[in-house]
């Protein structure tokens, strides 16, 4: 049987990362593989927020697929599965056309091999087109400070008012024992990934719910940085580089809040 | 002490020396003091007088008081034979009429009486034709309609029936609205309809009209509830008043409602009947809307409007909202015609003697309370005043035997004791009266007397004298009851079984029903401590020789139905409870017949271990039989071999409303298929079944319906973190209008949301999600609402937990998921990517891909033909809910015409009807639909 996939990255670490980072959002997802690269793109299931992954075809070490295919698997599976790998350890995944599993290889250093063939789903869904948005406020920010921010402030309410104006980028929220904020001012370091950074083509606040920021938040491994896109009346964007932008990017959409 | 209101200035008419004697514990007849006081006022007064009296002679000594606490009307029936729902016979001579002028009621006959030695009239005897007929009484069934933001009255309807006539007599429907043309003459058949622009005026003539139509029974749907809306923001009628003298035949009274708790007072003379209370008194339904319930007990249809719906069509078509208003009622007086809600009720009043309001605002205690009273007098006894104490005292209940879980496939026989607690309590002569006080038992003179079997934790024996020595009070009551019943059975049996005999029916009917009710109750009467005379020794010697009968009926089974007695097999007894055991006498194999004649063997050979007139009789067979845990049970019965078997389930989640439709209806469908009579295996059956409805779940393809959960709203539950209670609040905050009330049924769906969302975070109301196409949370009903009932079955059948979860739920995971996309949220900001329509990849225009582009003919045709299909069933959808949810318009040519009906459904689904049985499937089929027509129109296929 001819093999339709057959990818190979140098480090395990980074498919890892990219399946606990979709973990609290997905249940079962499409992994659509051309000679690009892997594609993911689902909307949460509460269809709130949407997933978006490219993982390039450069991030692999090797990459071979014959014809488009889509690989359905349970994110929760994939994540066990993978536990199985060391940090520097090489994974292969491939599939075998008319087969309904897809099979992870890992190697590590030390010449163990491990082997395992997940059952695939069949997904039905439909594919979305994301119009471009034109976001008016754009931050650059450290992916470990972003996750705090949300930890924190989830402890004090449901949503988070996200201002971007002259002064800075201001995180607000309002509960039961009181209210608070945390703003970051655009800083210059000596380390690229400790810099904020800010472009306000115009102020704008919006209401966004802190659970979905958190979740979001768990893909921080994936980069040292993190770039927040917001507008009115408009989904926000969190995206993250698989390490590196060539590699690929993470991709989270997350639908306003509306008062009812 | 107050002078007596009846203008003599004796408070205390009279103080005789009586023998009497005390009900509680064995005891000899002392000599009492009765006190007879001027009026029900100076009873507590005079009490109080009492206890604090230091006689200086003290032969004499206040130390008990007797029947002090019983009610007026009650002890006025008891002390002169009388009895709620009875006929009085006056001799002639013994009455005067009252003239008109002197009335002070509307009756339509009043009569003064002289009450006192030698009085002239009696209760005719129940068991003749005179005594247990039925009188015309008029049952008048009203709806009122209020504004919900002004409070005010917009409209009312009342449908008049009178007891013996098969069609009403009247109908007729108020509206507050301007007549647009004089009508003179109206139409036979159809209701009077009158018309206001004035509240105050439109309630004056719905008072007068009602006052007229001078009814026995006001029958609401929700009594106070409707009484609120008459009596307006006061609550008050006055004395005399239209509104007052509807409620009330007593010309000096004022009706009330007490804002706080919902009472209402004063409506002397007429019954105020609350059909919801009562049917959720009765049934376990899912939904008590007046709709749910005339369509559950009547099959007639009836739309639940939301008060916006209400007012839009008030506005609109006021034809149709009058004629939706007289249905309401008609639908109130079908229902309490259907479930003989009035021959019920007279035969209990009859059977207890309790006044008929007694029975509808007072419990259980007050039947027994009166025939306690009624036997005390004629045997000369009298009842302690002793007030519940409401302690957490308790006795030991009921035995249940540990049940040998299991899948049986073999004939389980159900053998159980008629009667159980009743016959008890004659056999041993368990009573108040013949209870010993502590450690007389071994007193020398003690009479002769049984001791009960021990109970846990009891310090001294319960003994009881036999009934040579004196017959209880409770027994006496008792064999009269079963007696009773018996005859009414009897009688039952040989009227007429046509239409002729149809109202002697009912009446026998309803009283061998109150009889056994009566019977049972007697009972729990002893035990309640809160009740107003419980005797725990009394009730724990009853569960104690229960408890000990159900044992020794399986000691018996299990010594007599032995090979080494001839029989086939061993038996077993597999299960007990309270009052019933089931016995295995024999393997898979033993022919039902053979089962149902050894039952029938050990039903005598047992009866006859136990004294008169305790007796085990069979009941049925089960088979196939799932014994699941204590009070939880499934089976195929047989009441006899040429019967056709029922499937009868205990605890099980079918039978509780706390789960959703999916879970009762999936459930019972699997045990329908699990338990096959035909002896063949139905397991691969159930199973097939239970993974189909896994995966349409998973599919998407599951009604919402189906999915709806629904609770009712506690005290104080806006606050907590319920699922329904947080719907509630959503619900207030969308429209505080409609919101669900205290007591109300709140429906909801639990929907996808995000990961470790509790489940009170998920909910919604299931129109809400509709309109808004949310997503469910198709896990959710699979693992907390499937899954457990399901294993809980199949592990019997399967033999352990996880064989069950395997055979049921593995390998689910291979299946196919279908992923809905919704409006809402991210929903908004996306554009679903064009797919070819046969093998869904991607594609840039067109309808299909290039590889798929050979089968187009093929393809099209299927198109067309699930258009047609899904735009067929739409439309079979929609003529049913046209037909049972609409509102037609009633022939009042006075009112201005209503608007027609516009063609609704095109743009989105909608009914007006809250509980529109179809609407999920409607919604969805038209989903379908719209996307089929999309499809259709890519490949540029036109649809005629």
């Amino acid at each position: 049987m001819a093999m339709v996939l057959d990818a190979q990255l140098q480090q395990a670490a980074l498919f890892k990362k990219v399946a606990e980072s979709m973990k609290d959002l997905c249940k079962e997802v499409n992994f659509d593989c051309s000679e690009k690269g892997m594609q993911v793109q689902s909307m949460d299931s509460s269809h709130v927020a949407l997933v978006s992954l490219n993982f390039r075809e450069a991030a692999f070490a090797e990459f071979k697929c014959d014809r488009p295919v889509s690989l359905g698997m349970n994110v929760d599976s994939l994540t066990k599965i993978l536990k199985m790998t060391g940090p520097s350890d090489t994974l292969k995944i491939r599939h075998k056309g008319d087969t309904d599993v897809v099979n992870f290889q890992c190697e590590g250093s030390d010449d163990r091999i491990s082997e395992f063939d997940l059952k695939l789903f069949q997904i039905e869904n439909e594919h979305m087109e994301i119009p471009e948005q034109h976001y008016k406020v754009v931050a650059k920010l450290p992916s470990s400070e972003f996750q705090k921010i949300c930890r924190d402030l989830k402890e004090f309410g449901e949503t988070l008012h996200l201002t971007g104006d002259k002064d800075g980028l201001k995180f607000v929220v309002s509960g039961d024992i009181g209210s608070g904020n945390v703003l970051l001012k655009p800083r210059e370091t000596e380390k690229p990934e400790e810099k904020v950074s800010l472009t306000v083509h115009e102020p704008v606040t919006a209401a966004f719910a802190l659970r979905y920021l958190v979740n979001f938040s768990k893909a921080s491994p994936l980069c040292g940085s993190v770039t927040l896109g917001f507008a009115p009346d408009a989904p926000l964007l969190v995206q993250y580089d698989l390490e590196t932008e060539d590699k690929g990017h993470m991709k989270f959409y997350l639908a306003p809040k509306i008062d009812e | 002490m107050p002078p007596s209101p009846a203008g003599s200035q004796k408070a205390i008419v009279a103080v005789q020396v009586v023998r009497r004697t005390p009900i509680l514990y064995f005891q000899a007849e002392e000599i009492l003091l009765m006190v007879s006081v001027a009026g029900p006022k100076l009873v507590s007064p005079c009490l109080k007088a009492l206890e604090g009296l230091q006689l200086s002679n003290s032969e004499v000594q206040a130390t008990a008081v007797f029947e002090a606490n019983i009610a007026l009307i009650l002890r006025f029936l008891i002390d002169n034979d009388l009895g709620g729902g009875r006929w009085i016979e006056f001799e002639a001579g013994a009455f005067l009429v009252v003239s008109e002028t002197s009335r002070s009621t509307t009756a339509q006959i009043e009569l003064d009486v002289h009450l006192g030695h030698g009085t002239k009239f009696r209760a005719l005897p129940m068991d003749t034709d005179a005594g247990s007929f039925v009188p015309p009484l008029r049952t008048a069934a009203l709806e009122l309609s209020v504004d919900v933001e002004s409070q005010l009255v917009t409209g009312a309807a009342c449908v008049l029936t009178v007891e013996g006539q098969a069609q009403p007599v009247a109908r007729a429907v108020w509206l507050r609205a301007l007549a647009t043309q004089q009508v003179t003459e109206e139409a036979a058949d159809s209701a009077v309809l009158f018309l206001s622009e004035d509240e105050e005026v439109l309630l004056q003539h719905l008072g007068e009209t009602l006052a007229a139509m001078d009814a026995d029974i006001i029958l609401t749907y929700d009594l106070s509830e409707t009484v609120r809306r008459m009596l307006g923001k006061r609550g008050i009628a006055k004395a005399g008043s239209p509104l007052a003298r509807s409620l009330c035949r007593r010309l000096g009274a004022e009706v009330k409602l007490t804002p706080k708790s919902n009472e209402v007072s004063g409506m002397t003379g007429r019954l105020g009947f609350d059909l919801q209370k009562q049917v959720e008194k009765d049934h376990r339904l899912v939904d008590y809307s007046l709709g749910a319930l005339s369509q559950h007990f009547c099959r007639i249809p009836l739309p639940e409007l939301s008060a916006a719906t209400r007012a839009k069509v008030l506005r609109s078509r006021p034809r149709a909202y009058a004629q939706h208003l007289l249905r309401q009622a008609e639908a109130s007086a079908n229902i309490f015609h259907h479930l003989a809600y009035l021959y019920n009720f007279v035969e209990m009043a009859r059977v207890t003697g309790c006044p008929l309001s007694y029975l509808l605002e007072r419990g259980q205690a007050i039947k027994v309370q009166c025939q306690l009273l009624r036997e005390a007098r004629l045997r000369g006894f009298v009842l302690p005043q002793r007030p519940g104490t409401g302690e957490d005292t308790t006795y030991e209940g009921a035995t249940v035997l540990e049940p040998a879980c299991g899948f049986y496939r073999c004939p389980i026989a159900v053998l159980d004791f008629a009667s159980l607690y009743p016959s008890i309590m004659m056999a041993h002569n368990l009573c108040y009266s013949t209870l010993l006080p502590p450690g007389r038992e071994k007193k020398p003179d003690c009479p002769d007397f049984t001791e009960s079997p021990p109970t846990a934790g009891s310090e001294h024996a319960t003994c009881f004298v036999k009934a040579q020595v004196r017959k209880g009070l409770l027994p006496s009551i008792l064999e009269h009851l079963l007696a009773a019943r018996k005859a009414a059975k009897a009688q039952l049996a040989q009227c007429d079984p046509g239409e002729a005999g149809a109202t002697r029916r009912k009446v026998l009917h309803g009283r061998q029903l109150a009889l056994k009710l009566s019977a049972n109750s007697v009972y729990g009467f002893t035990g309640a401590t809160n009740g107003p005379l419980p005797c725990l020794e009394v009730a724990g010697a009853v569960t104690a020789y229960g408890r000990e009968m159900i044992q020794a009926t399986k000691a018996k089974v299990e010594q007599h139905f032995t090979t080494g007695l001839g029989y086939a097999y061993n038996a077993e007894v597999v299960y007990g409870d309270t009052d019933s055991v089931m016995v295995k006498f024999g393997p898979e194999g033993f022919a039902l017949d053979e089962a149902i004649k050894v039952s029938k063997e050990a039903s005598t050979v047992c009866s006859s271990i136990f004294p008169a007139p305790v007796r085990l009789e069979f009941e049925k067979v089960y088979q196939p039989f799932l014994l699941m845990a204590k009070k939880r049970y499934a089976g195929m019965a047989f009441a006899s071999s040429s019967s056709s078997p029922e499937l009868e389930t205990k605890g099980i989640e079918t039978v509780r409303r706390d789960w959703c439709d999916l879970v009762r209806h999936g459930l019972e469908e699997t045990l329908k298929r699990l338990l096959v009579s035909d002896g063949s295996d139905g397991c691969q059956k159930a199973i097939a079944h239970v993974r189909d409805v896994c995966n349409d779940l998973r599919q998407n393809k599951i009604d919402f319906r189906s999915l709806v959960i629904s609770k009712s709203l506690g005290r104080n539950e806006y606050t907590a973190k319920a699922p329904h209670a947080e719907v509630a609040e959503k619900l207030k905050k969308r429209d505080a209008t409609t919101a669900p009330r205290l007591g109300d049924r709140v429906s909801y769906l639990v929907l996808a949301g995000a990961a470790k969302a509790k489940v009170y975070e998920k909910a919604e109301d299931p129109l809400y999600a509709l309109e808004n196409d949310l997503p469910i949370d198709a896990d959710y009903y699979l693992e907390n609402q499937l899954k457990q009932p399901l294993v809980r079955v199949f592990e019997l059948v399967c033999g352990d937990v996880h064989k069950a979860e395997s055979l049921l739920f593995g390998g689910l995971t291979s299946q196919k998921v279908v992923v809905s996309t919704s409006k809402g949220g991210m929903g908004k900001f996306v554009k679903p990517r064009p797919k070819c329509l046969s093998c869904s990849a991607d594609i840039d225009h067109g309808a299909v891909c290039t590889l798929c582009k050979e089968k187009l003919p093929e393809i099209k045709a299927q198109a067309l033909g699930r258009v047609r299909a899904l735009a067929e069933e739409l439309s079979q959808l929609r003529a049913a809910c046209a037909r049972d949810c609409a509102l037609p318009s009633g022939a009042f040519p006075q009112l201005p015409a209503d608007e027609p009906v516009s063609d609704q459904g095109q743009a989105s689904e909608r009914c007006l009807n809250e509980g529109c049985p179809v609407i999920f499937s409607r919604a969805r089929v038209a989903k379908q639909l719209g996307s089929a027509r999309e499809a259709l129109q890519r490949l540029d296929v036109k649809e005629a």
